[in-house]
């Protein structure tokens, strides 16, 4: 099956796809509550969306969401009202079943609305995904009658007949001399392309009174051909579109005469009306072309065009349009009005005897339900009605003010007479809507198919302006190039403060070098401003990542048969979008290592004398420049000997060295690649399977990962990472002729020691920083230039990597800078100790020094 | 302009009946839900007010009762809107006070027809 849709709607299938999502995560999120603590307000939580989801999914006719989510929001009503049903894992395992389907279609639709989105079609089509949810509605069934009373209570409930009148409407044909007929839309095409030349020097030009007279000229012909045609021929269906045609283009030619005679100007909204005007038309000739009624009419655009000119309109000619066009909605507004009401007046009417206490409230009601009826009446102008109305108000009034004349025969009677009116009005309704039924009906097929492109839309598109969306969608590539755009900015601010010290230094321009410098601080100010902005449109909650762990804790620890409770703090922490997309993956390991080896099971943590269920704690927070991100776990840490047994064992360090290390050293050689996926390990420690690429992935955004933990009470893990990618800050630094910026989060300190105060120890260079013998790399070597010239002092640059401190050997220290990383081209993409670009304010290339790589 | 006050929790829904409304000329004014609803609706004055049934905070049925509790003789028309279609649930609609019951999805012609409808010449 396909479905199409219009512009508008395709808008708001993408509206549906975000929105729906987004409870669906909820839901989700809920149903698992739910299994360890039901409540009602939980279960209203989960029933609320899935309404929603329903309720939206039948606006863009998604009907198999509509369905599968009513039959689920049966199942819920259930569990709601009378607790008919027991929350059992097997309801559990089901709704869940449930919204991962519902999930599925929607990946599908989504997926070819992406491709469909940045065409511009009439209309687009898009296939129903093929996907069978009838098992779950077994399930369902099944879960249902799980209760015997449920059963007892299905009586078959006699449905009134609905008021859904059909919607398509009626597409007459044309009969109208072809070679007319073809010699008009020919000519017809030709005036409105030359109007829509003349608009664009128009919207150049506003006072362009040249191209004023030629649209002018060009809409009076055209007018005058669809004269011709009319009366010609024998026609007298309002949808024909020469009608329209000759109406809009006489709408206009007035406006425009309008202009010139009262030397107006023209303004943009008139230059938009007249280009709505063009594309109105030449939907309109395409329909003649077509031999087609109008199949919407361009009321819209008539009403503006009345508007401007303050021409009085031709009422009777938009009335009747519009009686035309929405019979089946008058008279659905009508009947659905007078019925409802009618009906529900009944039963209120019985209580008038049944309920004597209640008297003057039920008096209220009916007569409010008779007085929406006369408004419906008079407004659809239903004589006998209007009449059958007033007088029940009357009578109804007339009890009000002498309560004690309610008595059953006057009120049986009047029930009678309501009665009588509905049946009346039933039969009138049910005669109507059959009628249209018949017309419309072989007819639907055809209209369905060419239902696409629509005279109206157009003009519609001015109505969409004033839509408010709160949210818009951006593709990502947009503001990537923002992105960098704006990084070109920040980093060629910083050329006017250069400028401004040169004039001043050079060419002993104070004056004009304070000028240049006022103009440089406001520059920078508003580049900042920008900078920042347009970050925080990349931020990103990582409650998009943690959403899904709920959902994995779950089914490891099923599988696993363990209890564990997943703690979430902070979700709405944010991030910038490339760094969000890089933790999950690492963050996946993680809990998934914390619940697979991490928590023992219900009899081991029994014996520990824990609880039997165990808890991961998974919290963000903001700190700086920095989020973190923390992953804790109750279950059995790791064990230190065992890693270092394995360490030894594996050649990876001395023993004597290993004595001298920290705990946190020694657990950081989980984190070496190959280390932790030997089964005796993972069988003694229950830590670490792919903590290599954890730590892989950690470092390659830039951020870092700490360790901690303690065997029988759990581990901890803590993810330090950059707010950004895309922005930082460096240090400048100078090696002999080149430079280099070095990311000032790997800084420590810039030191300058005597060379006395370096030592030598088997080649290396090492020197006493803080207490701590820190070793030397120099620079010019790593990257194989020429040595640094012989100092007595020499400058070192202190930094840190993952814990791990030396020192970096420069010959001058030039300050620090925003930069903007670049990436390596790519043929260059692997080379040690670069990890990407920068260009500096003077325009420069400089490299930034990958800390990573020169341990 | 006529006005009308949309209350809704779909931000999907509020949307379509605001685009629809609008471009039928009438003056717009959205809630999230009934308590922002009963809200906007004691701030100003309406023409009509369309209400969905489920929604967080305060029901549908609840807000149509309080408005009606706050009024005399004068009453404002209410539509209410919703996906169930049961008679029991369009029985309480009025029970609470409702003009008219509507059945969602909503066609946007018959819509608009209603809001005329109870709204009058205007």
């Amino acid at each position: 099956m396909r479905l199409e849709y219009t512009n508008e709607d395709f808008i708001f299938l993408f509206d549906f796809i975000t929105e729906a999502s987004e409870h669906l995560l909820g839901i989700e999120d809920n149903i698992l509550k739910l299994e360890t603590e039901p409540s009602q307000s939980l279960i209203e939580a989960i029933y609320r969306p899935m309404h929603s989801i329903k309720g939206m999914s039948g606006f863009v006719n998604l009907n198999n969401i509509k369905h599968l989510t009513h039959e689920t929001e049966n199942l819920i009503d259930l569990l709601k009202n009378d607790k008919k049903i027991a929350i059992s894992s097997e309801l559990i395992d089901l709704l869940i079943k449930v919204v991962d389907r519902v999930v599925k279609i929607i990946k599908q639709v989504n997926q070819q609305a992406e491709l469909l989105r940045n065409q511009k079609l009439d209309s687009y089509v898009i296939d129903v995904p093929d996907v069978d949810y009838n098992d779950l509605l077994e399930e369902i069934e099944k879960l249902k009658k799980s209760d015997a009373t449920d059963k007892a209570k299905k009586v078959a409930v006699v449905k009134p007949a609905t008021l859904v009148g059909p919607s398509v409407e009626q597409k007459a044909k044309l009969v109208i001399p072809e070679k007319l007929k073809n010699e008009f839309i020919e000519e017809t095409y030709e005036h409105l392309e030359i109007i829509d030349a003349e608009l664009l020097k128009l919207e150049e030009d506003l006072d362009d009174e040249n191209a004023i007279t030629v649209i002018m000229r060009e809409l009076h012909t055209i007018k005058g051909g669809s004269q011709i045609i009319i009366s010609s021929i024998e026609t007298d269906i309002l949808q024909n579109p020469l009608n329209y045609i000759q109406k809009i283009t006489h709408c206009s030619e007035t406006l425009l005469q309008q202009i010139v005679k009262a030397d107006k100007k023209v303004d943009a909204d008139i230059v938009d009306i007249l280009f709505a005007v063009s594309d109105v038309l030449k939907e309109l000739i395409a329909n003649l072309k077509n031999d087609e009624a109008v199949s919407e009419v361009p009321v819209n655009i008539l009403v503006k065009l009345y508007n401007f000119t303050g021409e009085k309109p031709d009422d009777k000619f938009i009335e009747s349009v519009q009686a035309e066009q929405k019979i089946t909605a008058e008279d659905f507004a009508f009947f659905n009005t007078a019925l409802q009401n009618l009906r529900g007046l009944l039963p209120v009417c019985a209580e008038l005897i049944t309920n004597p206490d209640n008297r003057k409230n039920s008096l209220k009601k009916i007569l409010r339900a008779l007085k929406t009826c006369l408004k419906a009446g008079e407004y659809h102008n239903k004589k006998s009605f209007i009449e059958f109305c007033n007088n029940q108000i009357t009578f109804f009034n007339f009890l009000k003010d002498n309560p004690e004349q309610v008595n059953d025969a006057f009120i049986q009677s009047t029930i009678d007479d309501i009665n009588q009116k509905l049946v009346e009005l039933e039969k009138e309704y049910a005669e109507k809507y059959a009628k249209t039924a018949q017309i419309e009906e072989p007819q639907a097929g055809a209209a369905a198919a060419v239902s696409g492109p629509s005279v109206a839309a157009a003009d519609k598109t001015a109505a969409e302006a004033d839509m408010s969306l709160s949210v818009i969608k951006v593709p990502m590539e947009r503001i990537d190039k923002l992105m960098g755009i704006i990084g070109e900015l920040i980093v060629s601010k910083g050329t006017l403060q250069i400028l401004a010290k040169e004039i001043a230094v050079k060419y002993n321009m104070i004056q004009l070098s304070r000028r240049t410098k006022e103009i440089a601080d406001l520059f920078n100010r508003l580049s900042d401003e920008l900078q920042n902005t347009v970050m925080n449109i990349r931020m990103m909650p990582v409650k998009n990542v943690f959403n899904r762990f709920p959902r994995l804790v779950r089914d490891i620890a099923k599988k696993n048969d363990k209890k564990v409770k997943l703690v979430m703090r902070g979700e709405d922490t944010e991030l910038d979008k490339t760094v969000i997309e890089k933790i999950n993956d690492p963050l996946l390991h993680m809990i998934r290592n914390s619940v697979d080896h991490g928590i023992e099971t219900p009899a081991e943590r029994r014996k520990a004398g824990k609880s039997e269920e165990g808890t991961i704690i998974l919290s963000a927070w903001n700190q700086g420049n920095n989020v973190y991100i923390e992953l804790q776990d109750d279950g059995r840490g790791i064990d230190e000997e065992a890693v270092k047994n394995k360490a030894l064992e594996k050649g990876l360090v001395t023993e004597t060295k290993l004595e001298k290390m920290s705990k946190k050293d020694i657990l950081n050689f989980i984190f070496m690649p190959g280390f932790s996926t030997a089964k005796k390990v993972t069988e003694v420690s229950g830590r670490g399977v792919g903590m290599d690429v954890v730590k892989t992935n950690i470092i390659s955004i830039a951020g870092t990962i700490e360790i901690d933990s303690e065997k029988n009470f759990g581990t901890k893990i803590l993810l330090i990472l950059p707010l950004t990618l895309a922005v930082s800050k460096g240090l400048e630094v100078r090696c002999g002729d080149s430079y280099f910026m070095i990311p000032l989060e790997n800084v420590l300190e810039t030191v300058k020691i005597n060379k006395t105060l370096i030592r030598e120890y088997k080649l290396k260079e090492l020197f006493n920083y803080r207490d701590e013998i820190v070793p030397i790399v120099d620079i010019c070597r790593v990257f194989g230039m020429c040595s640094i010239k012989k100092n007595e002092e020499i400058s070192l640059v202190i930094v840190q990597y993952n814990n791990i401190k030396f020192a970096l050997k420069v010959d001058e220290f030039l300050g620090e800078t925003e930069i903007v990383v670049k990436p390596l081209p790519q043929m260059l993409e692997n080379l040690p100790g670069v990890s990407g670009t920068t260009i500096m304010p003077d325009g420069r290339v400089e490299l930034i020094i990958n800390i990573s790589d020169l341990i | 302009m006529a006005k009308v006050l949309v209350i809704d929790d779909s931000e999907l829904v509020r949307n379509f009946h605001s685009y629809i409304l609008r471009s039928e000329k009438f003056e717009v004014v959205t809630a999230n839900d009934g308590v922002e609803g009963l809200e906007k609706f004691f701030s100003d004055k309406f023409d009509l007010v369309i209400v969905d049934l489920n929604m967080p905070r305060l029901d549908g049925y609840e807000v149509v009762r309080q408005i009606r509790d706050s009024e005399d003789d004068e009453e404002v028309p209410i539509i209410v809107i919703s996906t169930e279609d049961s008679e029991d649930k369009k029985a309480k609609g009025f029970e609470a006070g409702a003009n008219v019951y509507i059945v969602k999805p909503t066609e946007p012609e018959k819509l608009v027809a209603n809001v005329r409808t109870l709204i009058g010449h205007k």
